[in-house]
C-alpha cells in the first residue's frame, strides 16, 4: 500500500510543477509582455528605451525564460507572488483575507453536497424502479442545468430584495460571531450546493445501483439483515468511491461558482478579487489566484488518490 | 502493386455507395429509436433542435430589433406588444434572448472546436506514441485539469482582454485533456487490434491507421463527452458574459443580458428570469440528449 501511495506522490510533484509552468506562461500572453503591460494605459509613450531595459532587467525579465520561471517559482514558495500593478502591494498581502471568505463558502457548501446530494443520490437508488427515484433523477438533471449564478440573482432579488428575509448583498466576518456570518453566508451556500449536490446525487445513485444488483447485495437480503444495514453498511461503504473522487472535481467546480456567486452577492473572497483585478488590468493579482486554485485542486486530487487507495483494497490490487 | 491505386472519382458506383451508407446511419437511427434512447432524451433532442432553429432563423423571425431601444418603455412588464416584457433601456426581452441563443451557441461551437482540435490529436498520439509519449501527455493532461476552466479563462482573459472567442478557446483548451484521456483509453486495446495489423501489412503507414482505421472505432465516447460538454460550454459561455468578459454590452447575450437586468429585480423580475430559463433549457436539453447517446453509444 505504501508502495502505491509512494508512487502516487511521485507522479503528484512532476504535475503540480507543470500546472505552474501553464500558470507562469500566462504572462506570455500579455501584449507586448509582462513590462509594456506594467507601465502601460496609463502612458507607455513616456518611458525610454532604456527606462524599460532597467525595468526589465530590475524585475529578471532579461534573464532567460527558465531561469525567469526558477526565480518565479523559488519566489512563491517563499510566499512573494509578486506585486499588484494597482494598489502596489504585494499579492499576498492583497489576496490574505480573501481566502478565509471563500474558503467558508466552498467548504459550507461542499458540506451540503455531500449531506443533501448523498442522501439523495441513496435514495434515487433504493427508489429507482419507484416514481419517487425517477423524480429525484428528474431533480438532479434539472439541477446540473441550472446556471448557478442565475439561482444567486433571483435569490438575492426576491428574498434579498423583494421579501427582505436574507441581507442581499454583503458579508460579515465569523470574527462578528456566528448568527450574524450564517445569515449572510446561508444563501450563497445554497445557492452553490445545487449544483455540485446534483452531481454527487448523479455518482452516488449510479454507484450504489451497481453495488445493489451484485450478488452480495442479494445474499445480506437472503440472510435477512435489515434494510438499513443492507444500505448503509454494505451498500454504502462500497459505493464511496465515488464520492471520495468527488470531492476534488466539486472543489474546482465550487471555486468557478464562487467567482460568480460571490460577485453577486458581495462578498469580499477570491472571486471578487479575480474580477476587479481583470477590470483593473491588474494581471499578478489574476496570476496569484489562478496559481493558489490550480496548486490547491492538484493537491486535493492527490489526497483524495491516496484516501481511496486506503479505504478500497480493489484500487491497490489494481494498481500493483 | 499499389502504384495501380487510382484517386477516387465521382462514378455511379461511388454514388450507390454513398447512399448506403446513408441509408445505415438511418437504419442505426431507426433501430435504435426503440433502445434505450429514452423519452427525456428525444425531448431533449428535439428542444436542442428547435433553439438551434430559432437561433438560425432569428433575423427572419417577426421578432423586434433586439437593439432597439424605446426609453419610454423602461422595464415594462409583458404585454401583447413585447411578449415578455422589456429591459431597463426598454429592448424587447424576446427578441433579445432569441438572438442571446446565437452567440451561446457560438460560444459553444469555439469551444467545441478547441477542444476536439487538440484532444482528438492528443489522444491519438499518447495512444500509440508508446510508453514515454503516453506518460508525458497523460501528465501534461492532469496539470491542466487541475484548473477550474472558469477561472483560468479569467486567467487568460486578464491577459488578451476580454472576448469570447479567447475565452471560449481557452474553456475548450483546457477541456481537452478529458478528450484526449478517453480516445486514449478507447484506442489503447485496439492499436493490437486484427484490423489494424492487417491495415498496417497492407502498408498503411501508422498515421492513417490511426486516424482512417482506429479513429471511427473509438469515437463513441469522445461523442458523448462531446455533448456532454457542450451542456457545460453554453453554461460557462453565459457565465463570462454575466461577469462582463463575454460579447461586449450592446450584443444580445444570455449572461450580460441577466448582469444588466438583475440589479433592476424588484422593478422587473421577467428580464432576470427569461435569459436564466433559456440558459437552464438549453443546457438540459443537451445533456439529456447526451445521456441518451451515452445508453445508445456505450
Amino acid at each position: 500500500m505504501y508502495k502505491i501511495i509512494l508512487r502516487r506522490l511521485g507522479t503528484a510533484i512532476p504535475t503540480i510543477l507543470l500546472s505552474t509552468m501553464l500558470v507562469f506562461a500566462l504572462r506570455y500572453l500579455l501584449p507586448g509582455g509582462p513590462v509594456e503591460a506594467m507601465i502601460g494605459g496609463s502612458g507607455g509613450g513616456q518611458f525610454t528605451h532604456k527606462q524599460i531595459a532597467v525595468l526589465k532587467a530590475r524585475l529578471g525579465l532579461d534573464k532567460p525564460v527558465p531561469v525567469q520561471y526558477w526565480h518565479w517559482l523559488t519566489g512563491a514558495l517563499h510566499g512573494d507572488l509578486g506585486t499588484s500593478y494597482y494598489s502596489q502591494a504585494p499579492v499576498t498581502t492583497v489576496l490574505g483575507p480573501r481566502i478565509a471568505p471563500s474558503l467558508e463558502l466552498i467548504i459550507g457548501a461542499l458540506l451540503v453536497s455531500l449531506v443533501v446530494g448523498g442522501g439523495l443520490g441513496m435514495l434515487a437508488a433504493i427508489r429507482r424502479a419507484h416514481t419517487s427515484g425517477k423524480l429525484i433523477q428528474l431533480g438532479t438533471g434539472l439541477g446540473l442545468a441550472v446556471p448557478d449564478f442565475w439561482l444567486a440573482a433571483i435569490a438575492a432579488g426576491f428574498l434579498g430584495l423583494t421579501l427582505g428575509i436574507f441581507p442581499a448583498v454583503g458579508f460579515t466576518p465569523l470574527a462578528q460571531g456566528l448568527p450574524a456570518n450564517l445569515n449572510t453566508v446561508i444563501l450563497p451556500i445554497l445557492v452553490l450546493s445545487v449544483v455540485t449536490g446534483s452531481f454527487l446525487a448523479r455518482h452516488v445513485s449510479s454507484a450504489m445501483s451497481a453495488v445493489l444488483e451484485t450478488p452480495y447485495i442479494r445474499t445480506a437480503w437472503a440472510m435477512g439483515l435489515p434494510g438499513r444495514k443492507v444500505y448503509l453498511i454494505c451498500a454504502l461503504r462500497n459505493a464511496l468511491g465515488p464520492v471520495i473522487t468527488f470531492i476534488p472535481l466539486a472543489f474546482a467546480a465550487l471555486v468557478g461558482g464562487t467567482v460568480l456567486v460571490e460577485n453577486i452577492f458581495a462578498i469580499p473572497g477570491f472571486g471578487t478579487a479575480i474580477v476587479t483585478s481583470v477590470t483593473n488590468e491588474d494581471f499578478p493579482v489574476v496570476q496569484g489566484i489562478v496559481l493558489l486554485v490550480g496548486v490547491l485542486v492538484a493537491v486535493l486530487n492527490l489526497l483524495a488518490d491516496i484516501a481511496l487507495v486506503i479505504i478500497d483494497p480493489r484500487t491497490r490490487r489494481a494498481a500493483s | 502493386m499499389f502504384d495501380s491505386l487510382e484517386l477516387p472519382t465521382a462514378t455511379p458506383e461511388r454514388a450507390a455507395e454513398a447512399t448506403s451508407r446513408i441509408a445505415g446511419v438511418w437504419r442505426f437511427v431507426r433501430r435504435s429509436r426503440n433502445s434505450d434512447f429514452g423519452l427525456a432524451a428525444k425531448i431533449g433532442l428535439a428542444v436542442f433542435l428547435l433553439l438551434l432553429l430559432a437561433s438560425l432563423l432569428a433575423p427572419i423571425l417577426p421578432l423586434h430589433d433586439p437593439l432597439a431601444q424605446t426609453l419610454t418603455l423602461r422595464n415594462a412588464g409583458p404585454t401583447a406588444h413585447h411578449l415578455l416584457g422589456t429591459d431597463l433601456v426598454g429592448r424587447d426581452v424576446l427578441s433579445r434572448v432569441v438572438y442571446g441563443c446565437r452567440s451561446a451557441f457560438e460560444g459553444v461551437a469555439i469551444g467545441i472546436l478547441a477542444m476536439l482540435a487538440l484532444g482528438i490529436p492528443w489522444g491519438l498520439a499518447a495512444g500509440f506514441g508508446g510508453t514515454v509519449v503516453d506518460e508525458i501527455l497523460m501528465r501534461i493532461a492532469d496539470a491542466m485539469l487541475s484548473f477550474p476552466a472558469l477561472v483560468l479563462a479569467i486567467g487568460v482573459v486578464s491577459a488578451v482582454g476580454p472576448s469570447i472567442f479567447h475565452s471560449m478557446v481557452t474553456v475548450g483548451v483546457i477541456s481537452a485533456p478529458v478528450i484526449a484521456r478517453l480516445l486514449r483509453s478507447a484506442v489503447l486495446p485496439l492499436r493490437e487490434a486484427q484490423f489494424v495489423l492487417v491495415a498496417r501489412s497492407l502498408g498503411v503507414g501508422w498515421t492513417r491507421a490511426a486516424v482512417r482505421h482506429v479513429l471511427p472505432n473509438a469515437i463513441a465516447p469522445v461523442i458523448v463527452q462531446t455533448v456532454a460538454a457542450a451542456s457545460y460550454f453554453l453554461i460557462v459561455e453565459a457565465a463570462l458574459g454575466f461577469l462582463g468578459l463575454g460579447e461586449p454590452p450592446p450584443a444580445a447575450s444570455w449572461g450580460s443580458d441577466m448582469a444588466a437586468a438583475y440589479l433592476n429585480f424588484t422593478a422587473n423580475p421577467t428580464a432576470t428570469i427569461v435569459p436564466g430559463l433559456a440558459i437552464t433549457i438549453g443546457a438540459w436539453s443537451i445533456s439529456t440528449l447526451g445521456d441518451g447517446l451515452r445508453r445508445v453509444l456505450a
